[in-house]
Formats: structure tokens, sequence, C-alpha cells
């Protein structure tokens, strides 16, 4: 077939802009928006959480407390109503740990660190006791502050054993929502709702937890040896497209 | 509706009341953007039903993050954003957006001979755009039909789809060029 004459951009433009959809009508929906809004929630699965979340206050970090739901050592436990303490996102700082710079981090952990390419280096660095590192990247174009915080995003780096076996699951409860998700074709969740906690099981077997500060959609998933962890408001395809471009720290 | 608000009430106004515990006034919102909302899901699914089950699922959604949304932007970025994450979501669950496609109006009957050959061209370019445009991938069809199907601005664009401004432009250049090197080919 003979190749046609190359469009130019107004005409293309033109014809574009002249192609008339075939939209189907749009249905109202308000009603059935209205309806769900008015079931009763389920009841039983929050009171359970909320009595599992309270234990967790008590008995500290090396409860052996663990939910029906993770990704590797990481298991999710929801707090349902419990909300999240005021000014949290002010006060998220000083649950992340001793603040040093990203290369001193490096030297306290046993495992690779790895920061989104696009994003470079982070604005702030954190390691807890625990062998967690946490990286804040200020708000900015593409990263919109989370909950009238000057945060953009929080990652968390874990380090733990992994388990294949609770991945893939697409669970809905109650108002959070996991949502099986794929990170460079690493499995993962996307979490969206209620502030929950994750149950994680350290490398030397012990189990701990960290719990949700910001009132933000977060992204949970597996590395090598390693669970990542991003809250963002960026929206569930940008952090997953930061999530895909990690690189070792230079 | 007695107790119903008003369909002319600002958005602010309605926010308020549903955050106080007033659905009917979610409802209204539901009324004033469903329309949009069921566009910019179809334009990601292709699909009117699955299309609606998003912008459902979404306004619940969006109904439960309400007090997260800050007031002094513009609520229908914010809501499209929502449908439109909601509709990806049920795009990848579903994966039989392969097999559905964006369809163009067919022509309006000719008033002559002369304007019924110039018609039939006009058609045959219509569609094969069309198929151009159901070839690309899923992020560059989407850009397109957000931009010229629902005429937003990319601005907007950028907020519904959580990227930079640049990435919209990027993924409008890319697309158009691929277009335009599928019509230079014609049709295989």
């Amino acid at each position: 077939m003979p190749r046609r004459d190359r469009l130019s951009d107004a005409e293309l433009d033109r014809r574009l802009r002249a192609l008339d959809v075939e939209f189907p009508k749009a249905p109202h929906l308000d009603q059935a928006v209205l309806a769900n809004l008015r079931q009763p929630k389920p009841r039983f699965p929050w009171r359970v959480a909320i009595v599992l979340a309270l234990l967790a206050a008590l008995v500290a970090s090396t409860s052996v407390i663990a939910g029906a739901f993770g990704i590797g050592p990481v298991r999710i436990l929801f707090e349902g109503s419990m909300a999240t303490p005021n000014g949290v996102a002010r006060s998220i700082r000083s649950t992340l740990g001793q603040r040093v710079d990203i290369h001193t981090a490096q030297s306290m952990v046993g495992f690779p660190l790895e920061i989104p390419r696009s994003l470079g280096m982070p604005d702030e660095t954190y390691v807890l006791p625990t062998g967690i590192v946490s990286f804040i990247y200020h708000a900015r174009d593409g990263l919109p502050a989370i909950d009238n915080s000057d945060i953009g995003l929080l990652m968390m780096t874990i380090a733990g054993d992994t388990d294949p076996g609770l991945i893939g699951k697409i669970i809905h409860e109650g108002q959070t929502t996991l949502e099986a998700v794929s990170v460079g074709g690493l499995p993962g969740y996307w979490i969206t709702g209620e502030p929950h906690v994750l149950w994680y099981r350290m490398p030397d077997g012990r189990e701990s937890q960290v719990q949700s500060r910001l009132v933000t959609d977060s992204l949970l998933w597996q590395g090598v040896g390693v669970v990542y962890r991003m809250e963002s408001a960026a929206g569930e395809q940008h952090t997953i497209e930061l999530a895909s471009e990690l690189d070792r720290v230079p | 509706v007695e107790g119903r608000p008003p369909d002319d009430v600002s958005d602010d106004v309605l926010i308020r009341s549903a955050l106080a515990g007033d659905d009917e006034a979610f409802a209204v919102i539901v009324r004033r953007y469903e329309d949009i909302a069921f566009r910019t899901a179809f334009v990601v699914l292709r699909d009117g039903d699955a299309a609606a089950d998003a912008v459902q699922e979404g306004m619940v959604r969006a109904h439960r993050a309400l007090s997260r949304f800050r007031r002094e932007a513009p609520l229908k970025p914010w809501l499209l954003r929502i449908i439109a994450n909601r509709a990806r979501s049920l795009a990848r669950q579903t994966q039989r957006h392969e097999e559905l496609a964006l369809a163009a109006y067919e022509a309006h009957p000719p008033a002559s001979p002369q304007s019924a050959e110039d018609q039939l061209t006009a058609a045959e370019e219509q569609q094969e755009l069309m198929d151009a445009v159901n070839e690309l991938s899923e992020r560059d069809r989407v850009a397109i039909g957000l931009y010229y199907f629902l005429e937003l601005p990319e601005r907007e664009i950028a907020e519904i789809l959580s990227v930079r401004l640049g990435t919209v432009k990027s993924r409008l250049h890319r697309a158009r060029g691929h277009l335009r090197d599928r019509l230079e080919r014609g049709s295989t």
C-alpha cells in the first residue's frame, strides 16, 4: 500500500477534535451511591481489629499477634474507626527513629538502600533500631502534600523474610481496601482507606509493628529480602511508577 | 424531594453538608459530576457497564475520603482522579480491555450524491482515526481521550492522572506521533 502524505499537526489536531466519539448515555447513579452509603457497615471485624490494636499498644514491639492479611514478612492489621492522633503529620518524624544522612543509614543496615530514580536523594533519612529506614521527600510538583503536612512522600524499607504464599489476595474489608498490584513485576498491595498497622517478622525471627501515621493511601510491595512501603497522596498510578524505578543509592 | 438540597448550591456548601452527615447533599454532587465521571471511566474502560461500576464505586470512595479533600481546591479533578483510579483498577482486574473499543457516531444521511461521496470519505477517515486511537497504549489513549474527547485542560488531566503536567504533554505528543504514523501507513 502506498504511503500517504504525513498529516500536519494542525490537521491531526482538527481531525481529533472533530471525532464524534459515541459515549453511552451516563446512567443516574445518585440513588445507587446513596444506597451504598446507607448500608450498615460490618461491625465484627472492626471490633476485633480495635481490640487487637489496643492489645498491640500494650504488648509493645515483640508481640506475636499476626493479622490475616499480609505480604512477605508483613501482616496488616486495620484499626477501623480509631483515628490517627492529631497533628500526626508533624509528629510522624518522631516515630521514624534517628535522623541520619543516607550514607550513614546505609552503613547501619545490612541491605542495599534504594531510592526512586526520578526523585533522587531524599530530603530526610531516618533509621529505627529495628533496622527500618525511612525516607521523606518534601511536597513538590507531582508530590502533593500529605494531610496538610510538608511531606510529599514517605518511603520505608523494612528488612525481613519473605512468605510468597500470602501474596495475590484482593481483600475488601470495611472502609479499607487492599488491591493486589504489580510493582515492576513484584507483588504488592495498594491500600486505601483507614490507617492500619503493619506487623512484620524481623530477620532474627521476632515480630514487630509499624503503625500507619499519615492519613493517606499507601503502597506495600515485596523486594528481595525487604519489604517496601510508600505513603503518598500522588495517586495509585504515580506511586506505582515511582516504586517501579528504584535504584541503588549512589 | 423534601429535604434534598437544590441542585444550584455550590460544591463547597454541599461538601460541608455531606461532611455533617447529609447524604442527600452528596447525592447532588454525584448528579452534578456523573456525566463527566462516566465519560472519564469510559475512556479508560471502553465498556458502559464497567464504567458505571467504576463511577459508583469511585463516588462511594470519594464520600469516604471527603474529609481529606482540600476545600480550597476544585472538586472536579479530585473526583475524577478517584474515578479514573477505580476505572484503571477495574481494567486490570477484568483483563477485557483489549476486546473493547471506542467508537465514533455514524454520519448523518447525505443530502445529495456529491455530498454522499464526501461523507463516505469523511466517515472512512473518521473510522480510520478511531481505529488508530484504539490501537494506542492505555496511557496514551486515555491522555488523548481526556484532552480531545472530554476537552479537559492539560493541567486538569495531570491532576486526574496523578502525573506531572510535562508527563501529560509528552504522552499527548507521543500519542499524536503514533497516530500520524498509523494514518500514514494506512489500514493494515
